[in-house]
């Protein structure tokens, strides 16, 4: 009797609980239905493009057809003050999501099977896979992308114009030194690129010589790695404007490098750097000032 | 429910070791205790001047001397949190499969790193850069084990296999948390916080923060070894610790306490590693014997030395073609085993 006494608060308290655990849940359900429900289409001219890579957005914008563009992913760069739905990731779609958007082209870069149930729900939607892990894939993907959107002429002189200043740059630099370059994604434990990658392709092209070329990927590395390699050139890329002067410092400040100790460090912020797009041709030249600096501002990165 | 259940020491507790000298909780002096003390700091002291040589086939310099120490003494600060937070836990709960990872400490104190790193530091409760996000995993870690105590224990007993429980849970909890904060991050701080979570030591670990996590380290050891003794009569059970004079509910609190502090140390000097506070208690325990004096005592060092070693083993694999693995990555690949191996036993004893 006594124990059931004890008992009975408790057992009303546990009825509550479970009262209140009930209305959050409809509550939550209501509220995703009703987020559900909301209208998501973009006034877009036909064809309207779903880019899954911020490479495959540069390509699109460069096309002169960011105006067609419905939905992107969360690390695309648009022109200023224009924004877009983030799609999200390539290896899950997100069908409905998608289906809201009223795209006429996906372009992505992963697995096709990704995209199936995204097929089955928009089977008058085209879903392109485009590769930009090398020179040759940028330019096929911008003829592909171009052809797709129904503007082939656009697409072959823009990858005309890419191809013919890479060329110019390869006569340039073909003969005469090739200095050992580092390219670091961050200075504490950096990220670095492998042989066969895009980057790597494009400092051979200019004229440098990749001390990672032997590693495959995009492997992690560290400070004694760094040292034993003995760079020539650093060139760094970094997350934000913030962290510029931290990387500056940290690359400078190991005195056993052949690059802190000629000065030849270079810091940049800029995210397009790593992305494989139609802005490979100044990405390039770029490369190629930081790797055969002019003699009058080789210490003044 | 009760805590009153015949004392199951962890596996092996009850076993002296060779090295114990047969010697019992009460055969002790301070001067074996010094002694202790100098040769496991000589032990680590020893693998320390190892790893400092490797990879052996870089020149060394003193540049390269010093990127090494630079990461030696963090991983073998985090080593030793990690270790002695392992050894109370597994006392306090009488079980071998505790630690602060299985607790959910660890994610806790995850969550609370992360929070502050996506807050941008500076403004995290009035402390600016390393120390707000130290302050945060310790909340992280606070929090947490205290809402696992809270669920597990009724009626000021504890259910050791009840707090296990709440903890895997708690832990799935928060990796639902942790992931969500994926998604939030910035584009910029993701790739920071991806390296970091899977348990790696920086290379630029900040001298202010290395002193404020080794301070909360050396005070959280240093309360926890004066509980030795109170530790070693709690494994026997709650109620025989309580007829001796033992205050059990303040002993557990102090020591979660402590625990919370010293995994979020190591959570901010290292990042999540896993199963170190496993590995290493259970290690020690078969080396010295289950005197929590000797244990608490020698844990830590081992731990750092443990550390230490596994951190070198990756600063090494940087130059395989794949680059460097994270710490957490190896501890993992040793720990889950062992975790099984642990688990099969005890399931084996229970029979």
């Amino acid at each position: 009797m006594w124990r059931s006494l004890q008992a009975a608060p408790f057992r009303l308290a546990w009825r509550d609980g479970l009262f209140m655990v009930k209305r959050i849940l409809a509550a939550g359900v209501a509220i995703s239905l009703l987020a559900g429900c909301a209208p998501r289409t973009q006034a877009a001219p036909h064809p309207r493009i779903i880019s899954y890579s911020p490479s495959v957005t540069d390509i699109i914008v460069d096309l002169g057809l960011a105006d067609h563009l419905v939905g992107v992913t969360r690390y695309c760069l648009l022109p200023p003050g224009e924004s877009r739905p983030v799609v999200g990731d390539e290896e899950k779609p997100n069908s409905e999501f998608i289906a809201s958007l009223q795209p006429d082209i996906i372009f992505h870069q992963g697995k096709g099977e990704n995209f199936r149930s995204v097929q089955q729900r928009l089977p008058g939607a085209k879903i392109i896979s485009v590769k930009t892990d090398s020179v040759a894939g940028i330019l096929d993907s911008i003829r592909t992308i171009a052809d797709a959107a129904g503007q082939p002429q656009r697409g072959m002189e823009l990858a005309e114009k890419i191809h013919s200043r890479l060329d110019a740059l390869r006569g340039e630099y073909a003969a005469g030194p090739h200095p050992r370059v580092f390219f670091a994604m961050g200075y504490d434990h950096p990220g670095t690129i492998g042989g066969g990658t895009y980057l790597d392709e494009l400092i051979g092209l200019v004229g440098g010589a990749n001390v990672a070329g032997d590693m495959t990927g995009y492997p992690q590395v560290n400070a004694e790695w760094v040292l034993a390699a003995r760079p020539d050139v650093v060139i760094c890329q970094v997350d934000n404007d913030s962290q510029l002067e931290p990387a500056r410092r940290y690359w400078l400040g190991l005195a056993g490098l052949p690059a802190a100790r000629s000065g030849r460090v270079y810091v940049t912020a800029d995210p397009r750097v790593t992305f494989y797009g139609s802005r490979i041709a100044q990405l390039a030249e770029q490369l190629a000032l930081w790797i055969h600096p002019p003699a009058a501002t080789e210490k003044a990165p | 429910m009760t805590n009153t259940s015949p004392a199951t020491p962890p596996s092996g507790q009850a076993k002296p070791s060779p090295l114990a000298g047969g010697s019992t909780a009460g055969g002790f002096t301070r001067g074996r205790l010094v002694a202790l003390a100098g040769g496991m700091m000589s032990l680590w002291a020893a693998a320390v001047a190892l790893c400092m040589l490797v990879p052996w086939w870089v020149p060394l310099t003193g540049e390269t001397l010093r990127l090494r120490l630079y990461r030696l003494i963090p991983a073998s600060v985090a080593g030793a949190a990690l270790s002695v937070a392992g050894v109370a836990l597994q006392s306090l709960l009488r079980n071998p499969l505790a630690s602060p990872e299985i607790l959910g400490i660890s994610s806790g104190a995850t969550v609370g790193a992360m929070l502050a790193m996506l807050a941008g530091s500076a403004v995290f409760i009035g402390v600016s850069g390393a120390g707000s996000i130290t302050a945060a995993a310790a909340a992280g870690g606070v929090v947490t084990i205290l809402v696992v105590y809270f669920i597990a224990q009724r009626r000021g007993r504890l259910d050791p296999y009840t707090l296990l429980l709440t903890g895997v849970i708690v832990t799935a909890f928060n990796g639902a948390i942790i992931m969500f904060l994926y998604r939030l991050a910035p584009p910029g701080v993701f790739r920071e916080i991806t390296f970091w979570s899977m348990g790696q030591v920086r290379e630029q670990t900040e001298p202010e923060l290395l002193v404020l996590a080794g301070t909360v380290v050396a005070m959280g050891w240093g309360v926890l070894l004066g509980r030795a003794k109170g530790f070693n009569v709690q494994s026997l059970g709650d109620d025989v610790a309580a007829s001796a004079g033992v205050n059990v509910q303040a002993l557990r609190l102090v020591s979660f306490g402590c625990v919370a502090l010293m995994t979020a140390a190591a959570v901010t000097l290292a990042g999540p590693v896993a199963f170190v506070g496993l590995i290493v208690p259970h290690l020690t325990r078969r080396l010295l014997g289950a005197d929590h004096r000797r244990l608490i005592l020698a844990a830590g060092w081992v731990g750092a030395t443990f550390l230490a070693l596994a951190d070198t083993l990756c600063r090494a694999s940087a130059f395989w073609r794949v680059g460097e693995l994270p710490v957490g990555l190896i501890t993992a690949a040793a720990g889950g085993p062992f975790f099984l191996y642990l688990l099969r036993r005890r399931f084996r004893e229970r029979i």
